[in-house]
């Protein structure tokens, strides 16, 4: 025999018991958006970091070969020349940028050649270093560094001093 | 003494708001897992392809400046610095030899002896004739299982005139 008044007692604990369960539902849902969302701007963001040094990284060392010739001017210019025209890569401002050069020697003569680029790559630093016939090309991006060697220009060749 | 908490009230109906959020919290705790291993799916290839990219980098890197230099140990040096990498050598026959370097390396691809997790194994391989002598230099990075990962293969051809002027 139930005794008076329990029986609303259970309707109440059975109305807590159910808003209960939907606070740990809202709650969980919550936290789940929050991880979810957390990891896929981890995943993202290291992402576009590795792409853009990588690609950085890619991009000057494709067109070093493809070039005549090629000559590093500081730890962050490299002149690239092909007949009839020059190309000059530099790193400004947290960018890698590229500009053409109409004709032979143009970009000697221009007041401020590392100026008016076409920006190309977002990355932290770019540091290009030229070693015994080799250009290594250093791209770094939120903590993603790549490192690439290329030979300084086409058909080089220091094989000859081998013994 | 009877509780007065019950899941079937005193009417005899069930709670259906009850009932309700256990088969949604059912259902939210199943898509949940499935999403939660879908993003830890998504965040470990994300790594393979940046460690990937990584040795993609590192073995052409390699691959250049063999093609440049022509040597292994200098191959070795330029790319991770003097260090005392143990190169295998032998003589083959028809005047030709092989030198072979297995390099403990972090997924990073940088040297680590103490604890790799990568192994980049290079494979110099080299023909004389007449003409001159043929390299074959043969990059290959293998997880701890020894499953290979990544693979990649240049050369380096010396005329004779070359190497007999290098010679005198």
């Amino acid at each position: 025999m139930n005794r008076p008044g329990s029986g609303r007692l259970a309707e109440t604990v059975s109305s807590a018991a159910s808003m209960t369960l939907f606070l740990i539902f809202s709650v969980c849902c919550l936290i789940i958006i929050a991880v979810a969302s957390s990891a896929y701007g981890r995943i993202s963001g290291n992402y576009d970091s590795t792409f853009n040094s990588a690609a950085a990284v890619r991009y000057i060392t494709n067109k070093i070969r493809a070039s005549e010739s090629a000559e590093v001017i500081s730890e962050s210019e490299l002149l690239l020349t092909n007949s009839g025209y020059e190309t000059l890569i530099y790193y400004d401002g947290g960018a890698v940028f590229e500009r053409l050069f109409a004709g032979a020697d143009s970009m000697k003569n221009e007041d401020s050649p590392n100026a008016g680029g076409e920006r190309m790559f977002g990355a932290e630093s770019l540091v290009i270093e030229e070693t015994d016939g080799l250009i290594k090309v250093t791209a770094e991006d939120s903590g993603h560094s790549f490192t690439a060697y290329c030979r300084s220009c086409r058909g080089s060749n220091r094989r000859g001093t081998e013994k | 003494m009877k509780s007065p908490i019950k899941a079937v009230p005193a009417g005899g109906r069930l709670n259906l708001f009850f009932m309700e959020m256990i088969i949604v919290l059912m259902f939210f705790s199943i898509a949940s897992a499935v999403i939660l291993n879908a993003f830890a799916a998504s965040g470990r290839l994300s790594r393979e392809s940046e460690r990937l990219e990584r040795m993609s980098f590192c073995a052409q890197s390699a691959a250049e400046i063999f093609s440049e230099s022509g040597s292994l140990s200098q191959t070795l040096e330029e790319l991770f610095g003097s260090g005392s990498y143990e190169i295998l050598n032998a003589d083959l026959e028809g005047g030709g030899y092989a030198a072979e370097a297995k390099l403990p390396l972090t997924g990073d691809c940088e040297y680590s002896p103490q604890s790799p997790e990568i192994f980049m194994i290079l494979i110099e391989t080299a023909e004389k004739s007449d003409s001159g002598t043929l390299k074959i230099l043969s990059v290959k990075f293998e997880n701890t299982d020894n499953e290979e990962l990544y693979r990649i293969t240049s050369g380096a051809y010396i005329p004779a005139e070359r190497r007999s002027d290098a010679n005198e």
